[in-house]
């Protein structure tokens, strides 16, 4: 059971980081590739990318939290 | 007093702190233990590990280069944010599975690793050289910034030559000295330093040019509409080369020898907590690229040599009524190109002492290696700030092949933790031909497929080779039990 759930996380993981990887790569970049509008004063493309790194920054708090394997 | 002066005692007076941290902080520890130089006694606690991983990335190309970038390349810069924010997420999986076999092994580098799992001397030493070869350049450029930070901010009254040496003399110091630990908490300081240093520019230049963020973009976008988009007519980059530019990137950045051994240096816990807060890092870098937008219309085409001069440019053209600011800035300048300097130059000498010379001579004691390694930061040091001073454009441009071969490891570490059918003579070849591949399509060929990322190509080389050759191949039953130790870890 332990293993397992073990495994699941990883999975998980990996999936969730080719989930961001191909936010911030094309063809899924190509939904972003505009100058504008400019949001807080920034051209699209570029909040779009900061954006995915909040998302990811989030994703990770959750994955910390949910990993049993992180104590020493 | 005239604002070189006042960058000269900024510059010095962080110099000064840099080495008393960087001397200290191997006070108090063994000087003749392989274990404390290399990887800390595998103790560093989180608060280091964050600093020390962040401070690495502030290089002198994110410092020098990345204002360089947007200036030149509008949106082609953003893929700086991207590959900062998904270049360490790999770790999360291999860092704790490499500290826990590196503990039970006593690994202290890559080679270390891989020449256990596989079997085989003859990788450690093609590791070992092929590290070392990516070093060297790496650290000839942060030399070249170091000397050029100097040179231009204290206007020509600290030459060139002699602005690197002291900066990199202190380097070499602290790292021979105290190791690994002298690396690690000097970045501390040189990260918070050059962060504070990113913030203030990125909002002075953007306040004091456009007057705000909107104005600027507004202007940029009116001017050349395609330069803030992404393989479009007008656009700096193509699609194919942005996106695997960013996959090169994920595969290849924790590869890196001196990133990778880190793993070694601190418990699996650490090394997911590090993991989390790197995209954090990756936004404290957005001013970077403001600065370099910012330079747009503001500093003629004509006035530099090349992008990576628009920093120095805008301060010393835009900075130099503010007083101390203007110091500080240079300090802070400094500090990105030294935190890789010190990485990188205790990278290389680990390396060399234990992938190239333990190898070779096998009887060397601790003590001996240890002493290779000392003298091989001062090695290291020294060859490449002969290139950085004698070296030609050419010659760099060059040595950077090898920068493209890192990637080129990531097949063998993949296979080696996951995959118990991994032949070693798979891994050996695919090593060699994904190199020589990149090299190919660097500097040989005119251009390379769909204008994909050169080490891109070798690696999908060289996977299929780990796979076709690790499928012929029948592993015995000893081999199996072997790679199952690593894989089921």
């Amino acid at each position: 059971m332990n293993l397992i759930s073990k495994i699941n996380i990883k999975v998980l993981y990996v999936i969730f980081t080719l989930f961001i990887l191909s936010m911030l790569i094309f063809p899924v970049f190509s939904l972003a590739n505009y100058a504008e509008p400019l949001i807080f004063g920034m051209p699209f493309i570029m909040v779009w990318v900061l954006f995915w790194i909040i998302v990811e920054f989030l994703g990770l708090i959750v994955f910390v939290k949910i990993d049993k394997d992180i104590e020493d | 007093m005239i604002a070189w002066q006042i960058a000269l005692l900024a510059m010095s007076l962080y110099l000064i702190i840099a080495f008393a941290i960087g001397l200290s902080a191997g006070r108090g520890r063994s000087f003749f233990s392989i274990s404390e130089y290399a990887v800390g006694d595998r103790g560093f606690g989180l608060f280091v590990m964050w600093f020390l991983m962040g401070g690495t990335i502030f290089s002198a190309f994110s410092f020098l280069g990345g204002p360089g970038w947007a200036y030149s390349k509008g949106a082609a810069s953003l893929y700086i944010l991207a590959y900062c924010t998904l270049g360490l997420l790999p770790w999360y999986i291999i860092g704790p599975k490499v500290a826990r076999l590196g503990k039970k092994a006593d690994y202290i580098t890559m080679g270390d690793f891989l020449g256990d799992r596989f079997k085989s001397k003859f990788l450690i030493i093609i590791i070992g050289v092929v590290s070392l070869l990516a070093f060297i350049p790496y650290l000839t450029l942060q030399i070249k910034g170091m000397g050029y930070i100097f040179n231009v901010l204290t206007f020509d009254n600290i030459s060139y030559n002699f602005g690197a040496l002291i900066a990199l003399g202190i380097v070499v110091i602290y790292v021979a000295t105290s190791g690994v630990r002298g690396a690690a908490w000097s970045d501390v300081f040189q990260a918070i330093l050059m962060l504070i240093v990113a913030w203030i520019l990125g909002i002075y230049f953007v306040e004091s040019l456009h007057g705000s963020l909107g104005n600027m973009f507004s202007k940029i976008i009116e001017n050349d509409p395609d330069f803030l988009t992404i393989g479009n007519e007008g656009s700096k980059i193509s699609a194919a080369r942005y996106s695997s530019n960013i996959v090169v990137s994920m595969l290849g950045f924790v590869m890196w020898p001196h990133l990778f051994t880190k793993s070694y240096a601190t418990t699996a816990r650490r090394i997911k907590l590090t993991v989390l807060v790197y995209p954090i890092f990756a936004i404290f870098l957005l001013p970077v690229l403001f600065i370099g937008f910012s330079a747009i219309g503001v500093v003629p085409d004509d006035a530099l040599g090349r992008p990576g001069e628009v920093l120095p440019y805008l301060i010393t053209h835009h900075l130099t009524e503010s007083g101390i600011l203007y110091g500080i800035v240079g300090a802070g300048a400094l500090a990105a190109a030294m935190s890789s300097s010190d990485a990188i130059t205790h990278g290389a000498s680990v390396s060399f002492g234990r992938d190239i010379c333990k190898v070779i001579f096998p009887s060397l004691k601790e003590n001996q290696e240890l002493w290779i390694m000392r003298l091989a930061v001062i090695g290291v040091g020294a060859i490449s700030y002969c290139i950085a001073i004698y070296g030609s454009d050419g010659l760099i441009a060059l040595l950077l092949g090898a920068y493209g071969a890192i990637v080129q490891l990531a097949p063998g570490v993949y296979s080696g933790l996951f995959w118990k059918k991994a032949s070693t003579l798979g891994v050996i070849i695919g090593l060699m031909v994904g190199i020589i591949v990149t090299i190919y399509f660097q500097y040989i060929a005119a251009s390379s497929p769909y204008d994909l990322h050169p080490g891109l190509i070798g690696v999908i080389i060289n996977i299929a080779i780990v796979f076709f050759v690790s499928m012929i191949q029948q592993q015995n039953e000893e081999n199996y039990i072997h790679a199952s130790k690593f894989v089921d870890e």
